[in-house]
């Protein structure tokens, strides 16, 4: 584990735990179709009664949305930045109009991102209990032991979650600290990203004067806001279909354990739509959304819908086609995507997980009818997952596209320990400085 | 690829972002102390800092107290505010005179300049006042109404001739005892202070009046009349009325005033004592 990664992650994480003491934090989607920033304003957990509705559910009580807002995502693709200052615009326009619905300024920002080609890494520490118990730092000492596997040029490392402990033969342990035994192991699952995205993602909020609290992917987040307690305990898979690419993430015993991203999402089918009907992006936008469905009956022949374009050309402006013509282009597509998804969950091994449920989330799910073809593809336990509710969200927000974003939300209030919040044990610090304290000390007392 | 090089000018491409420096604003602008300072701590500090500029510059200094005092005189010089005219009552017009030509104000006077108190004061000094009612009536009147000293008396004392009160303070100083013949002549140091006695001799001898020249008051401890004819009466120091009245009923029954008594001494209670002019005892 080198240094540096260490550094910068702690001090996204000092600047989050400065954040919450300030009571104010922003969260940040960038995504490919839209791009979305809450302000979330941490009241203390008094603040909010049992007569409220609100349980303690996992901590998104302790804090209240104050600002919301939303803007067309510019200049991102496939859920990567690719013209910096468009985005950076775009960034500009939410943060600006969701600080004014707050009222206040927020410095610090929980980002949130889709692409950069997340990869999904095991990792395997094992190390000896020197005085037989288990301690803060054996388990430092154990998370430095397991070997990082060579993750590539230009890639860095996003999450690093310990998701088990074993001691000796008994595994499974979500603490063990102060158990007896030999041996500790622990298992590690480890996400990495390209650097250059995340790069450029970091240098648009500098520019906007924002001091970043935290990275998520938001494959995920996506998990951690639509997958309710009990899925993400028993192992679920939770399925993202965002505008430019499509988030998989599978949990088991509240951890994220897989990741992955495909590079395709929603504006492919509207991409398709433009395609095959000769219309402009919006139209075909405008007719995925309100006409888009994925499984054909004869009512929907008989369903016309007008092509309104203006060429000039009599001919091609006032076609129409029938509303199973659009099905017969956006199924396909939709089969593509989740043939892709079901691809990836079996080569992730979701066959062997206990519990086979997937929950498609997203955007793109909205789309009449999914789940009917979903449970075709992925298996019969397919549902379509809202995120969590959250104090003072509007009614706009709560829809299936904002469940990255809430899981962002619930990621900067109450974020999973990653491995660099466990510290580096002693003796990865170089011996020459120890001895030069320590001859200080010699030299001067 | 978008021209790199293009002007978002058009209607159609108005770039819904704000700029950078309108974003560093609005976030500037969220701050609750910049507004602060803003809005409250730099007007009231620019204020503070032009007064003290004003305050600690001679010229501004000086062209201010001109200009107040301009200010204030125009306004202290409304004709509304002006006491045009003073109106004395009950007084006589000797004391009227005097009283007018001490007061220490010329007229047209503003309301603002003088001070009642003040002008009560100086009159209430003057010797023939007993008492003054100082007050501004509508239509820029100063009333003054002044409770006169009446003279009842004329003294004649080593200073001189005065006049005096019923109670013994000077009204006045009369040149002649001719002029205020109407009143008694009282002499002797110590009269005024026992007028009250004085005034009942005076009820009592209303029937030898014109015989009276002076009430003299001896050693400041009795009286002697003295009446015309170089005649005088004694009186005691104790109870002169018991002996007046037992002068009178010696008068009436033997006239004795007719006779050629130079002085009639009650002073010894036991024994009155008559002195006779040039021995004359036989008659």
């Amino acid at each position: 584990m080198n240094k540096e990664l260490f550094q910068s992650q702690l001090k996204m994480r000092r600047a989050r735990q400065l954040a919450i003491q300030r009571g104010l934090i922003s969260v940040l989607d960038v995504g490919s179709s839209k791009i979305t920033c809450f302000v979330l304003s941490f009241d203390g957990p008094d603040e909010f009664k049992d007569s409220d509705g609100i349980g303690t559910m996992s901590g998104q009580s302790s804090f209240r949305i104050i600002g919301v807002a939303t803007t067309r995502s510019r200049g991102v693709r496939f859920g990567e930045i690719e013209s910096i200052h468009e985005t950076e615009r775009a960034i500009r326009t939410v943060v600006q109009a969701s600080q004014k619905m707050a009222g206040t300024r927020v410095d610090h920002v929980v980002a949130t991102f889709s692409g950069a080609r997340p990869r999904s890494y095991g990792l395997e520490g094992r190390s000896e209990l020197a005085d037989g118990i288990v301690t803060d730092e054996s388990i430092s000492r154990v998370l430095a032991s397991s070997e990082i596997p060579n993750i590539g040029v230009g890639r860095e490392i996003l999450h690093a979650q310990p998701v088990n402990f074993s001691i000796d033969n008994r595994s499974g342990l979500i603490d063990p600290r102060g158990q007896a035994g030999n041996t500790l192991s622990v298992d590690i699952h480890m996400l990495t990203v390209g650097s250059v995205a995340v790069e450029n993602l970091l240098y648009c909020l500098q520019r906007c004067d924002l001091e970043v609290a935290g990275l998520v992917s938001s494959s995920y987040s996506s998990g951690m806001s639509s997958l309710v307690e009990d899925e993400q305990e028993l192992g679920a898979a939770c399925i993202d279909l965002g505008g430019g690419s499509t988030g998989i993430s599978i949990f088991l015993k509240k951890h994220m354990i897989f990741s992955d991203s495909i590079r395709l999402g929603g504006n492919h089918i509207t991409n398709d739509i433009s395609h095959g009907l000769h219309v402009d992006f919006a139209t075909a936008e405008r007719i995925k959304t309100f006409y888009g469905g994925v499984l054909a009956t004869g009512m929907d022949d008989k369903e016309v819908i007008d092509l309104r374009s203006d060429t000039g050309d009599w001919e091609h402006d006032s076609r129409s086609v029938s509303r199973a013509d659009i099905i017969g282009i956006v199924r396909p597509r939709l089969e593509e995507i989740l043939e892709e998804a079901k691809e990836r969950l079996d080569v992730a091994g979701f066959n062997s997980l206990p519990s086979q449920r997937v929950v498609l989330t997203g955007g793109g799910s909205q789309l009449a009818g999914l789940d009917g073809l979903a449970s075709k593809i992925l298996g019969q336990q397919v549902r379509l997952g809202r995120p969590l509710r959250i104090q003072g969200l509007p009614q706009s927000a709560t829809g299936s596209a904002f469940s990255s974003c809430v899981g962002a939300s619930l990621f900067a209030t109450s974020p999973q320990d990653e491995w660099w919040d466990f510290g580096i044990p002693a003796s990865g610090y170089p011996v020459k400085s120890i001895k030069r304290v320590a001859k200080w000390f010699k030299e001067n007392w | 690829m978008q021209p790199l090089s293009l002007k978002l000018n058009t209607r159609s491409e108005v770039d819904p972002a704000p700029s950078r420096i309108n974003y560093r604003f609005q976030r500037l602008w969220l701050m609750r102390s910049f507004r602060l300072f803003i809005k409250w701590i730099s007007p009231l500090f620019l204020c503070a800092a032009f007064i003290c500029f004003c305050f600690t510059n001679e010229k501004t200094l000086s062209f201010f107290k001109f200009y107040s005092s301009n200010a204030i005189d125009s306004f202290v010089d409304r004709p509304e505010l002006l006491i045009k005219l003073i109106s004395i009552e009950e007084a006589s017009q000797p004391l009227e005179r005097i009283i007018r030509d001490t007061l220490p104000i010329s007229l047209p006077i503003s309301g603002f300049d003088f001070n009642l108190t003040n002008i009560r004061e100086v009159i209430e000094s003057l010797d023939a006042v007993k008492s003054v009612d100082v007050r501004v009536i509508a239509g820029g009147i100063l009333k003054i109404s002044v409770l006169e000293r009446l003279p009842a008396f004329v003294w004649r004392n080593p200073k001189g001739l005065f006049l005096l009160d019923k109670e013994g303070a000077i009204v006045g100083e009369v040149l002649n005892r001719a002029r205020r013949s109407d009143l008694p002549l009282v002499t002797g140091v110590g009269a005024d202070v026992a007028l009250t006695e004085i005034t009942n001799l005076i009820n009592l001898l209303k029937p030898i009046e014109n015989r009276v020249i002076a009430y003299s008051r001896i050693s400041e401890d009795r009286w002697d009349i003295v009446l015309d004819r170089s005649q005088k009466i004694s009186l005691p120091s104790e109870k002169p009325e018991l002996a007046v009245g037992q002068f009178l009923v010696l008068n009436q029954s033997e006239n004795i005033l007719d006779k050629k008594v130079e002085r009639i001494d009650f002073r010894n209670k036991q024994r009155l004592t008559l002195t006779l002019r040039d021995n004359q005892i036989n008659n």
